[in-house]
């Protein structure tokens, strides 16, 4: 399925009025959290089984941190350019997927102001044994009452050299 | 509405694909599988009310299935052979069949032998069609929910889920048993999935689904359907 991209937000500014399609029907929304590629490729393939099995639907949030000395709407990176690799990553998702880019200052408020409330998200996680950013991040929004399920990827292993 | 769900575990494709056409038309939903390794993979997934099973297979026999089948469920089993040996008959009834046809056999016979075991089936096994719980409508026929709106489609084991609830009220669940009821025997600490699935629930049945009415959650233990469920 294509993915639909909701267009950039800014989420510094306040309140916002969500730009992709309003919760009002009876499917549930399963929210990844974009992280790095290889981890949000990881959560998007867990949550796609699952919203398969609760007919769902899928948002991608990926939160663009801008710094201080930039404007909000001139990030370092142009927004295109991460677009289309979220594109890429979710064109394989078998269900309707839409692509959130925010464009904030801190990542925390920007998933609080875009996650609905107890919204169930899925967080690609790296495997280490000890507490990696994204697993901190997943105990930060368990604890803010959201429901997260982690989808947990091997440690890769260095190739080549003696 | 269909007569029940009849899961056919035979090695020949050419019986295979008769009885699937056979019980298909007699109004059963059917599903097949070729090994006894593949039928308790379907016994999963399809949740049969009967299951039709050959005695010889390659791989594991029909008796041992029959066993396996029968330590961890109450499903029907008639057991299928071209044996007519009474030690086959007993061994295979010790096993824990429910009934024994053997082949070759008449279509009009094995139908009255299913109608006749699924009839003695203990009638928690089935969910009547229709029940209500107050404002709350559960049609299973239909796979729809409705809560005084519209009609609300349910996935497989949305239903399954709700199906397990609602022949369990005012009972304080597990998550383990409801992970093994629902999914299977190899599930048990997946309890991120059910609450994933409990929240698709309350989305679909209740008015408001962040102070849920039907499907409560019991604080370390699991989850309770509140309401005593009656036959529409």
């Amino acid at each position: 399925m294509v993915p639909s991209l909701a267009g950039s937000t800014d989420l510094d500014a306040g309140p916002v009025e969500r730009p992709w399609p309003r919760d009002t029907d009876s499917r549930l929304e399963i929210f990844v959290v974009f992280t790095t590629l290889e981890l949000t490729a990881a959560a998007l393939k867990k949550a796609s089984a699952l919203a398969c099995s609760l007919d769902a639907r899928i948002v991608v949030l990926a939160a663009r941190i801008v710094p201080y000395p930039l404007a909000l709407a001139t990030p370092p990176v142009p927004p295109s350019f991460d677009e289309r690799r979220l594109r890429r990553i979710a064109a394989g998702c078998p269900v309707e997927t839409t692509i959130v880019l925010c464009l904030c200052r801190d990542l925390w408020q920007s998933l609080i102001l875009a996650l609905t409330p107890n919204a169930l998200v899925v967080l690609g996680v790296r495997k280490r044994w000890w507490p990696t950013r994204e697993t901190r991040l997943a105990w930060k929004l368990r604890r803010a009452g959201y429901d997260v399920m982690t989808a947990e990827t091997a440690p890769q292993t260095l190739q080549g050299g003696k | 509405m269909s007569a029940g769900r009849i899961l056919v575990i035979d090695d020949e494709p050419q019986i295979r694909r008769i009885m699937r056409t056979t019980l298909t038309n007699a109004g059963f939903e059917v599903e097949d599988s070729r090994t006894a390794e593949e039928g308790f993979e379907k016994i999963r997934e399809f949740r049969p009310d009967l299951v039709l099973l050959d005695i010889n297979m390659p791989g594991m026999n029909g008796m041992d299935a029959c066993r396996a089948i029968r330590a961890d469920s109450d499903i029907a089993v008639i057991m299928l052979t071209v044996r007519n040996s009474e030690a086959d008959k007993v061994a295979a009834l010790d096993a824990g069949a429910d009934d024994f046809v053997t082949k070759p056999f008449s279509t009009p016979e094995l139908l009255a032998r299913i109608r006749a075991t699924l009839r003695r089936m203990p009638a928690s096994h089935s969910s009547p069609p229709r029940i209500r719980v107050g404002q709350l409508l559960i049609d299973f026929n239909a796979r729809t929910v409705s809560n005084g709106a519209e009609p609300v489609h349910l996935t497989p084991k949305e239903l399954d889920l709700l199906r397990y609830l609602t022949q369990h009220p005012n009972q304080a669940l597990s998550h383990r048993e409801l992970l093994q009821a629902v999914w299977g025997p190899d599930y048990g600490s997946e309890v991120d999935y059910l609450r994933a699935f409990v929240k698709s629930l309350r989305k679909k049945i209740e008015l408001n689904p962040e102070n849920p009415q039907f499907i409560t959650t019991e604080p370390w233990v699991g989850y309770r359907f509140n309401g005593l469920p009656e036959t529409s």
